[in-house]
């Protein structure tokens, strides 16, 4: 994404499509409190919404939600007003203390580290798993409804959660762009909500600004998994799903931390004004977030599905509140009856062909306790050792335990996926193979957000109090190199020019029913053509016969025999130094890429086209 | 009570986690130690 009015289309359009919910939000009947207190999870609450309600619509028609969009925002706008002169055109509460200022700075910098490798690395289609986040939302936006199944790259049904794509197609509507640009633009807006909610999470939490600001800190600057390094995996509706979720666990503690009294919690710092009364005023507003939250997950990432169960289990099962138990095992409850219509109309019909996907048989290289550790940000492990260290004689309040219990419970799956179920499985076959299942790392990568959570426990020790601008330091150090590099290592994501032209190529003079044998980086997404090897993800049918037939066809004669068979194109997609049989012509080649097939060269001249010496 | 309650959780979920850590720390050796016979299973990235 080079051009800057691109992003300000993309603003505006983002702007447009959570504005109603926003607002609806804010007309419920709040408890007093902060407006950040009501705005941040205001804003998370939105994106969760539009997500739940464009998604559910999409299943008819897109463009039916395009006419319905406009109706909600007069609908939010209108209650909003309404409640504005109920309460006698009051204004809203305004905290302007310099915590106010620490935390907007602290987000702003998060959404611009995010910002720069999306903006100064060239025209990126994005890393990783965007090869077919694209798909899907393109799919959308052609197809006029949600994708049913994969074709024409995969004759198999789409088990994807399709909320993240509903949400990029229509901002990408919206902003007249490419879907591509929608996807990256909404990085740096959800690792920006995340900092966000994660603040005000951790001023529930600990009942210091202090330790708000330095939490949130971790997470938008020293954890790179599940953060900054977003962007490269391609984890889009994992940010979302975690965004949701770290929104319900705010929403859960707030309750949880309400009976706590100021001698039961940490020795608050100086600059944390008194804690807000959390015990009065309305919970329709908190259990109508939460309602909304639970789907929105089901339909943004089925692993956050999974995270969400294991939080509501160790939260129910490690707290000492009895209230905090009950609402946490009401929010299951609601939780698992608000998802199982949506799971049974969207699911039941591939529970037969869960064997063929890779959710319970999973290939991904073993790796070591320290490569987790390196690659979740080494700042951030060492902080929240710091946090667990310094704080161990320290007063924990029942939040705290909830989320250290949150994190526990993902260790816990993490260790028996990453290691006991690997040991098992290769006790169990005789050292043939050496699986797991659930995708270990992933479950590493949800792991950064309690850690970065209970990192502000630091700010409530007397070693920080001693030693306050040591730390910050400290933190300040680590946050640049481990920013610094993020982005260094990012410039040039997604960003294939010379294996653009070869796709576009072949998307210009090929059929459309034409297969493409070879393996680049969005090949699918820039060609529109079935391929050899599509980018299908762990929860599809990728082991399904329709789609395992092509990794037995290893030669060019087999696939040309298949192309006399079915009378459909091949072409070859071959590196450079590769140049296939002498029989077959060579259509394209720019010096990164060679295309070759039975077909004849095109008559004109293609830029890039060389003739075979 | 409430607080002798809660310092208890905290010291049981610490010791899990420990637990937890010393198998990812056997784990992670056991890996260094085979990863020439681990290195020859397929994996499933696209």
């Amino acid at each position: 994404m080079t051009d800057p009015q691109l992003l300000v289309r993309l603003a505006r359009a983002y702007c447009y499509a959570i504005a109603p919910y926003l607002c609806l939000y804010l007309a419920l009947p709040h408890k007093r409190g902060g407006i950040a207190e009501r705005l941040v999870p205001g804003l998370a609450v939105a994106n969760a919404a539009f997500i739940l309600t464009a998604t559910l619509v999409c299943e008819l028609s897109f463009n039916l939600y395009h006419v319905a969009h406009p109706a909600i925002a007069a609908v939010g706008v209108a209650l909003l007003l309404y409640r504005w002169r109920l309460s006698g055109w009051a204004k809203p509460e305004m905290n302007t203390s310099p915590s106010v200022y620490i935390f907007l700075g602290i987000v702003l910098l998060a959404f611009a580290v995010r910002l720069v490798p999306i903006l100064a690395g060239g025209e990126s289609l994005g890393g990783g798993d965007a090869r077919f986040h694209n798909l899907l939302a393109r799919k959308i936006v052609v197809g006029g409804k949600l994708s049913e199944d994969w074709t024409p790259f995969a004759d198999i049904g789409v088990m994807y959660p399709q909320g993240t794509h509903t949400f990029v197609a229509f901002l990408a509507v919206g902003a007249r762009c490419s879907v591509h640009h929608a996807l990256n633009f909404l990085f740096p807006v959800v690792g920006a909500l995340t900092t966000a909610v994660i603040y005000v999470l951790a001023r529930a939490l600990f009942r210091s600004d202090g330790a708000a600001a330095w939490s949130s800190a971790c997470y938008a600057f020293l954890a790179a998994w599940g953060s900054l390094d977003l962007y490269r995996w391609g984890g889009l509706p994992n940010g979302f799903g975690m965004l949701a979720l770290c929104t319900m666990l705010y929403l859960l503690l707030e309750h949880g931390c309400s009976t706590r009294t100021y001698e039961e919690s940490v020795i608050p710092d100086k600059a944390c004004p008194e804690p807000v009364e959390r015990t009065e005023g309305s919970q329709v507003p908190k259990a109508l977030a939460i309602a909304i939250l639970v789907p929105s997950i089901l339909l943004t990432h089925h692993y956050t599905l999974i995270v969400a169960g294991i939080m509501l289990v160790s939260v129910a099962l490690f707290t000492a509140d009895a209230k905090l138990r009950g609402f946490t095992l009401l929010a299951a409850v609601l939780a698992a009856v608000l998802a199982a219509p949506l799971l049974f109309l969207h699911y039941v019909r591939f529970v037969g062909g869960l064997g063929e996907t890779g959710v319970l048989v999973f290939r991904e290289p073993i790796r070591t306790v320290l490569f987790y550790a390196q690659h979740m940000g080494p700042g951030l492990v060492a902080m929240f050792a710091c946090a667990l260290v310094l704080a161990r004689k320290a007063k924990w309040n029942t939040g705290q335990v909830a989320v250290l219990a949150w994190f526990t419970g993902l260790f816990a799956a993490f260790v028996s996926l990453e290691y006991i179920c690997r040991g098992v499985v290769l006790a169990a076959t005789g050292g043939a193979d050496c699986f797991s299942c659930l995708t270990p790392s992933r479950m590493a990568t949800d792991m950064v957000y309690p850690m970065s959570i209970l990192s502000g426990a630091v700010v409530t020790c007397n070693a920080w109090k001693k030693h306050a601008k040591l730390w910050t330091a400290g933190i300040v150090v680590l946050g640049i190199a481990t920013s610094g590099m993020a982005v260094r290592d990012q410039l040039r994501v997604g960003v294939f020019p010379e294996y653009r032209a070869a796709a576009q190529w072949l998307r210009r003079h090929s059929r459309q029913n034409a297969m493409i044998v070879g393996n680049l980086p969005h090949l699918e997404y820039l060609s529109w053509r079935e391929t050899s090897a599509p980018p299908l993800p762990a929860s599809e049918q990728r082991n399904h016969p329709s789609v395992t037939w092509k990794r037995e066809m290893d030669s060019f004669d087999s696939w040309l025999e298949w192309e006399r068979t079915n009378r459909r194109p091949v072409y070859f997609v071959l590196p450079p130094h590769e140049r296939g049989p002498a029989s077959l012509n060579e259509l394209f080649f720019n010096g990164h890429v060679r295309i070759i097939s039975t077909r004849e060269p095109p008559k004109a001249v293609e830029p890039g086209f060389r003739p075979r010496r | 009570m409430k607080r002798t309650t809660n310092a208890a959780i905290r010291k049981g979920l610490t010791a899990l986690i420990l637990v937890c850590l010393a198998i990812a720390l056997v784990g992670s050796t056991l890996f260094i130690i085979f990863s020439d016979f681990l290195a020859r299973f397929a994996t499933d990235a696209f």
